[in-house]
């Protein structure tokens, strides 16, 4: 049998979400909601499908701002999904990302015990986000959905996190976000890595060829799971005072702090990665994106100028000697900062609820996000660095040490405490535009609760 | 460093489950696993060419199989030549190396030595769930394992001695 033909990427029928970066600045808001019968959850699908717009249209249907419409196992059994379709989903999205806790290493204060309603929970079905380029367009996108999703009844909005950008494009910790995309063969968005050949279509997308020449499994009928992929929600607390006096404790000076926070990041502020700029930051580069990701690590295999255990070096290793193939654990992440900014040089916790909403979007939830979060994040063996885990992201569990390399011995960074803290967080599947309408016309007998 | 041996119970609930089953944990002697399967009848001589294939690719690039971070494998034909064991001790978790393996495989352009196992997928090299599923159908979990240097990774060893080497290297230039 001959292979199946390679077909061009479906934009037309594809969410913008899945393939388009978000807007910079940005202000962005997530939804969650509970179908409480069927067909109210069914008509908001087909309400959700005049609203999102597709990776082919340059304007939104829902005017300045854009939605993205993803469900949860829970919800498309809410919606009466055949049982014979759900089957055919990715079995980790299926289990959902509460019973993968153990798989994504999210133990002792990130485990689900600790996770915020209703996050992880039976009742979130739906996640809607809503982009837009600044607060008052999302704001009056919001109160015209709300509109929609309130006249409806049988689906109740269950909770809701706004976020914003921050100055300077930054995440909570004050380092510049969002400069990574992976070029996808035929999506015709560029990619921001130079050196990096793009990715087959089928790393993201259901339906296409992936990087091992294979298909990834579609739920049928093709309609459901064609052009459609997993989507996964993560609110990511950020320890940011706990962070900024760990720096100082461990720097000798102020422009050793920034030495040190560039070094657990393997970029400084700006963007500007140690790759290009290893002994102080330019901040020219950082905002430049024909630079600021244009490098590779080959010729820094000890880590002098990167560190091997650089949580950017681990997210993404590039051409590193490391175990495995870097190709197939390749993902499109965003994020999203909610919470007030920490002022300037406040290194005492205010209480204030900071952090991220992080994305992954992919057609491999084991091979590209769990494994990133277990091998990457959590663990050093793959890139020679035994147990020591990522100096920023990873859970810590018992005593962590960061090493840097340096001539003619390593600094220790020692007892490193845990900066992010999982807050809960969602596996979804992020279905096609056809697939939002064949939801909305789904004639299934509703499920009993 | 003190030896360390783990007992490996038939199941144990705290195991980590994956869509194919338990992910075993690593112990004292690493991650690895044993496989052992019926042998294609009359493939007993291409297995053992295999063995010959495998010495004269790292003869070409003595790196090659670097990105398994295998410590040994053991390849064993038995029962007068109609099965045979396939014993990998390395570092990572293979099943989440599982396609890694699969495209290290078909880069080297060996193919694999499973070809010539009764059961083995054709599909192989774009279909790593049926790979997963072979490998699991054919997996005998040990039931205990030793270390004398125990959870010591590959690469840990190779750095200790590249740093004997250089020890060594300096003293002499220091006579």
């Amino acid at each position: 049998m001959s292979p199946p033909m390679d077909s061009p990427l479906e934009l037309a029928d594809i969410q913008s979400g899945v393939l388009r970066p978000r807007p910079s600045p940005y202000a962005a808001t997530y939804i969650l909601f509970r179908i409480d019968q069927a067909a109210a959850g069914r008509e908001l699908m087909e309400r959700f499908s005049r609203v999102v717009g597709s990776a082919a249209d340059p304007q939104s249907p829902a005017g300045a701002a854009w939605v993205s419409v993803a469900l949860t196992f829970q919800g498309l059994k809410a919606l009466g999904v055949p049982q014979a379709s759900l089957e055919g989903f990715a079995w980790e999205f299926q289990q959902g990302m509460k019973a993968r806790a153990g798989a994504l290493r999210d133990t002792g204060e990130s485990s689900p015990e600790h996770w915020e309603a209703p996050l992880g929970g039976p009742e979130v079905h739906v996640v809607m986000v809503a982009v837009a380029p600044n607060s008052q367009t999302l704001a009056a996108a919001l109160d015209r959905a709300r509109a929609a999703y309130e006249a409806l009844g049988g689906v109740t909005a269950i909770w809701r996190q706004d976020c914003h950008a921050l100055p300077d494009e930054t995440e909570p910790f004050g380092f510049r976000d969002g400069i990574n995309h992976p070029a996808i063969e035929g999506s015709g968005i560029p990619g921001t890595d130079p050196h990096e050949t793009p990715l087959k279509a089928g790393e993201f997308v259901l339906g296409y060829r992936d990087e091992m020449g294979g298909f990834a499994s579609v739920p049928q009928p093709e309609v459901l799971g064609r052009n459609g992929t997993y989507v996964v929600f993560r609110k990511l607390h950020q320890r940011v005072a706990r962070f900024r006096r760990y720096i100082q404790d461990q720097a000798s000076g102020p422009q050793d702090e920034e030495l040190v926070a560039a070094k657990m990041m393997g970029r400084w502020r700006s963007g500007a990665p140690l790759a290009l700029c290893p002994l102080h930051d330019d901040p020219a580069i950082g905002a430049d994106p024909k630079r600021n990701n244009d490098f590779l690590y080959a010729d820094d295999p000890a880590g002098y100028l990167t560190p091997l255990g650089s949580h950017v070096r681990r997210a993404n290793p590039r051409d590193a000697n490391i175990a495995g193939e870097v190709r197939l654990h390749r993902m499109i992440r965003r994020g999203a900062a909610y919470g007030p900014l920490l002022p300037k040089g406040v290194t005492e916790d205010d209480g204030a609820d900071r952090g991220l909403m992080f994305t992954f979007v992919g057609a491999h939830p084991k091979r590209q996000f769990e494994f990133v979060q277990s091998e990457w994040i959590n663990d050093g063996v793959f890139a020679g660095l035994a147990g020591a885990r990522d100096p920023v992201a990873a859970t810590v569990d018992g005593d962590e040490v960061f090493s840097i390399p340096r001539r003619p011995i390593p600094r220790r960074l020692k007892g490193l405490p845990q900066f992010v803290v999982t807050r809960g967080g969602e596996y979804c599947f992020m279905p096609s535009l056809s697939a939002l309408r064949w939801l909305a016309d789904l004639q299934t007998p509703a499920p009993t609760p | 460093m003190h030896p360390a041996a783990a007992v490996i119970p038939k199941h144990d609930p705290s195991w980590e489950m994956g869509k194919h089953g338990p992910v075993w944990p690593r112990t004292p002697a690493c991650y690895g696993f044993t496989i052992i399967a019926r042998v294609k009848p009359g493939t007993a001589e291409a297995i053992r060419g295999y063995g010959n294939k495998i010495v004269a690719a790292l003869e070409g690039d003595p790196n090659f199989l670097a990105p398994l971070k295998l410590h040994y494998l053991r390849w064993v034909l038995f029962d007068d030549d109609t099965r045979f064991m396939y014993q990998g001790i390395f570092d990572t978790d293979f099943d989440k190396y599982t396609e890694d393996a699969i495209e290290l495989f078909k880069k080297s352009g060996l193919n694999t030595i499973f070809e010539n196992l009764e059961g083995f997928p054709e599909d192989w090299k774009t279909n790593p769930e049926a790979f997963i599923k072979f490998v699991r159908a054919h997996q005998c979990p040990s039931f205990m394992e030793y270390g004398e240097y125990p959870y010591v990774s590959a690469d840990e060893i190779k750095k200790a001695l590249a740093l004997k080497a250089a020890f060594t290297e300096m003293l002499d230039q220091m006579q």
